[in-house]
């Protein structure tokens, strides 16, 4: 390479290297432009459409300290992130992010600022707790100043300032009547003002940019028409701004907004109510400006609960309910106890594991009893996500109710529609059958362990039972009963809730005496032990068969000794063949059992009263009876007795001759030595007499002879008489 | 034999009884020319029935015998009956008297009865039927027992 060529390669390499340094400082400079960080009181507004169901996310806006507006552009995880809308709204935040500042779309319409959200940081202070109630509360006296506002371009007012001062009086239907009925009387507007129409100093194209009808200039909106009232409205007096315009809109508006007015600085709760809006509308608006978020069904649909006026306001026009100032349907119990409307006195938070039978009172004009009027049912732990149980009855504002029922949600804070109706048949209507739970029937998380049954329906409500656990139920059905490593004994029906999902249980069936057990059904199967993995609620029963019942045909007569007995034992219950048995004491002597068919049979060979345990045996199951046996000695005539043995005649039956042997000699016929036996065991002959001592005399007198009453021959000697 | 009193009380009132017998058979004979019916002291020499009291005399080979079955042959037996302190069921049929004698049996008299003539002894026969000891069993056989009837 020559010395030029050398030279020239190192220019260009200089020349290169300036580029490359110049682009990367122009790159860190641009990436440098882009970033931002804004602070001040972050606020959102709720979109909601005329039309559809399915609106544009909330606009979150971000006031700074100098009233200025930059609108923040935001994606669900990052929101949920920072823990969700409640951890946000109306608080001091400092938010981070990539300016992406639109140029105005024509002379006449002011740039937004806007910015895109990389991070929150929170810099006001927010609750800890995990309790919603009161978390944002809505007591006492909170006036709202309506403002009416029309376009600099458009005369035409859809309603008279006095229409709307109805609207917001005290009557019934109306919405400062809504407020103080439905807040329990604890929150109202009464004190709310009317004022205008005043005229905005710039045209509708102004405000909505091409005159979209859509993203309108909130801030714009507020300034101008507060400006507008200003003279006539001391804003330190009211909570809220209703701000009525003449103009037609996609959406009516609602959320808060930071506003410096009448030497104060300080959040209100803004609405932008588009020309079409009713008296519901004002209702689901004024919602928003308490923080409220929407509810809505499972089914990714906003307004499609009739349950909610934050999820459905459109009652008054779409159902031609009358009159025209009706306001809807009441609004769900969380945003009540949100508010501090249900105290928590009145909230059942269940703990893990427990069962508990309450009445769940009407959320809406509740009694002033001691019935619950939410349960809020944790999934998991007690921070959330929840299930909250409350009881719909028509009346007052939920006269048009879809039904009367206990309703649940799901409730997660970090979403952006908090509250979702737990609908279980799917089919997409969450205002039917599947949403409302009624006397009978239960609703089961066996996934979380929370059940809920409702188990009647009182005037004002329902008596419902919850269960946080998985519940083992069992029932011993007959004469038995279940044991268990956490149960102890069940008889009858019982239950227990254990805590642990997936816990191990081991059940034993245990019959009474006498009585089988049969065998499982339900969770359990089989005949021996049987252990369950708790992963859901279980149900099991133990079948048990009564004993065996042993019948006598004559078992408590007496039987006669010498005389053959029989008797046959029959036993009911079960089936198959009866295995027969003495369990306890003897048989007399001469009885014997026969263990097939069950007869008891023989000749007694003793006298006496005999105790005999009997048991019967048919498949696995066993009866016992006791029985009384009494053996009696036939009364004999001594004379018959006398004639048997000495021939002269044979009055004495086989059973009595058998008898005579028994009680003496048994050798199978009756002799001498029977009848002194009977003679000892009558008394006759006293048992003295049989021991060897000579030197006693018996005092009783030899009996005389008898004449043979057998002989035809005449009686030439006749008994004769001591 | 242990006698007791009983027994020499019932001995000496058989003794009355003969002597007073032999004095009624003595007046009949005396009062015998009054009879027309009185047979003539040329017929043959008639001995004169003298009724009386026989006795059933055992001999036992056991000392624990407790019931006694026995039968006596014999015409004319009355009025039977067994030694004090025996138990006594009789029936006649015939000339058999079959007695069923409870108590103490030992080797003596077991019975006594009436007979029309006790001349006549030698005609009166007694067999043991059955023997029972104190537990009531009856003895296998009787061969060794022996009864006899006895003025």
């Amino acid at each position: 390479m020559s010395g030029r060529s050398l030279a020239c390669a190192r220019c260009v390499g200089k020349a290169l290297l300036v580029v490359t340094a110049a682009l990367c400082a122009f790159a860190a400079r641009a990436a440098h432009a882009q970033q931002r960080v804004t602070s001040g009181w972050l606020h959102a507004i709720w979109v909601d459409p005329h039309t559809g169901r399915t609106p544009p996310a909330p606009v979150y806006v971000v006031i700074d300290d100098a009233g200025r507006w930059t609108r923040l552009s935001l994606d669900d995880a990052t929101l949920r992130a920072a823990g969700g809308l409640s951890a946000l709204d109306r608080r001091r935040v400092s938010v981070s992010g990539s300016v992406i500042t639109s140029a105005p779309t024509s002379s006449t319409t002011p740039a937004i600022s806007a910015m895109r959200v990389s991070s929150f940081d929170v810099t006001s202070s927010t609750s800890a707790s995990t309790s919603v109630v009161a978390s944002n509360p809505q007591m006492g006296s909170k006036p709202y100043v309506a403002i009416l506002c029309r376009y600099s371009d458009s005369v035409a007012v859809p309603y008279s300032a006095s229409v709307y001062a109805q609207w917001l009086g005290t009557s019934f239907p109306g919405v400062g009547s809504y407020w103080r009925e439905i807040s329990d009387g604890l929150m109202g507007i009464e004190g709310s003002k009317v004022v205008g129409w005043y005229t905005l100093p710039h045209p509708y194209s102004y405000y909505f940019a091409n005159g979209s009808q859509q993203d309108p200039n909130f801030d714009a909106l507020l300034n101008d028409c507060a400006d507008a009232a200003d003279a006539d409205v001391d804003f330190t007096q009211f909570s809220g701004v209703i701000l009525q315009f003449n103009g037609n809109a996609s959406a009516a508006y609602g959320g808060s907004a930071t506003l410096a007015r009448d030497g104060q600085t300080k959040t209100y709760g803004v609405t932008w109510m588009p020309n079409w809006s009713t008296p519901a509308t004002f209702a689901h608006e004024m919602g928003h400006t308490l923080g409220w978020t929407h509810s809505r069904g499972p089914y990714n649909q906003i307004y499609d609960s009739h349950w909610d006026v934050m999820s459905y306001p459109y009652g008054s026009y779409e159902t031609n309910i009358s009159p025209s100032t009706w306001v809807g349907e009441q609004t769900i119990a969380l945003n009540k106890a949100i508010a501090g409307w249900i105290p928590a006195s009145r909230i059942l938070i269940p703990p893990m594991p427990s069962s508990q039978s309450v009445m769940l009172e009407r959320s809406e004009d509740p009694t002033s009893g001691s019935g619950y009027l939410m349960l809020q049912i944790p999934m998991s732990g007690d921070g959330g996500p929840w299930y909250t149980a409350e009881a719909r009855r028509f009346v007052g504002y939920d006269a048009h109710l879809p039904g009367e029922a206990v309703v649940l949600h799901t409730v997660d804070m970090t979403r952006p529609e908090r509250a979702w109706v737990v609908d279980v048949d799917g089919n997409g209507d969450p205002n039917d059958a599947g949403a409302m739970w009624t006397p009978g029937e239960t609703f089961n998380d066996s996934l979380n362990g929370i059940t809920m049954t409702v188990d009647s329906e009182t005037p004002t409500g329902f008596g419902v039972t919850v269960i946080r656990g998985w519940r083992l139920e069992m029932q011993a059905m007959g004469p038995g009963a279940i044991t268990g490593s956490t149960s102890g004994s069940c008889t009858g029906r019982c239950s227990t809730v254990l805590g642990t999902r997936g816990q191990r249980v081991t059940l034993s069936a245990t019959p009474n005496a006498g009585a089988a057990f049969t065998g499982w059904s339900g969770a359990c199967s089989g005949t021996g032990a049987c252990t369950l993995a708790m992963l859901g609620n279980r149900s099991v029963t133990a079948h048990f068969s009564a004993a065996l019942t042993i019948a006598s045909d004559s078992m408590h007569g007496n039987a006669v000794m010498g005389a053959p007995f029989a008797d046959t034992l029959t036993a009911t219950g079960g089936a198959g063949r009866t295995a027969w048995s003495v369990a306890k004491g003897a048989l007399p002597a001469g009885l014997s059992l026969d263990s097939a068919t069950g007869i008891v049979r023989g000749i007694p060979e003793a006298a006496g009263s005999y105790t005999v345990t009997i048991t019967a045996t048919r498949d696995s199951l066993t009866g016992s009876q006791t029985i009384q046996l009494t053996v009696v000695k036939p009364v004999l005539a001594a004379a018959n007795v006398m004639d048997q043995l000495l021939g002269a005649a044979t009055p004495l039956s086989t059973n009595d001759v058998r008898f005579l042997d028994l009680l003496g000699n048994r050798n199978g016929h009756l002799d001498v030595g029977d009848v002194r036996a009977w003679l000892i065991d009558t008394g006759t002959l006293e048992s003295s007499h049989v021991a060897s001592d000579s030197a006693r005399v018996l005092d009783r007198a030899p009996t005389t002879p008898r004449a043979d009453r057998t002989t035809n021959e005449p009686r030439h000697n006749p008994e004769q008489r001591p | 034999m242990i006698l007791d009193t009983s027994d020499r009380s019932m001995r000496m009132h058989i003794g009355i009884r003969s002597v007073m017998v032999a004095t009624c058979a003595a007046l009949l004979v005396a009062c015998g020319h009054d009879s027309p019916t009185q047979p003539s002291s040329h017929d043959k020499t008639v001995r004169p029935s003298v009724p009386g009291v026989l006795t059933v005399q055992l001999t036992t080979p056991h000392s624990d015998d407790a019931a006694l079955l026995v039968t006596v042959n014999g015409s004319g037996i009355s009025d039977v009956q067994a030694p004090s302190g025996m138990l006594l069921h009789v029936r006649q049929r015939g000339d058999t008297v079959t007695a069923a004698l409870f108590g103490r049996i030992a080797s003596g008299e077991v019975l006594h009865f009436s007979v029309p003539d006790v001349n006549d002894a030698a005609h009166y026969t007694a067999h043991v039927v059955q023997v029972a000891d104190s537990t009531n069993v009856v003895r296998g056989d009787v061969e060794g027992y022996v009864v006899t009837v006895e003025r």
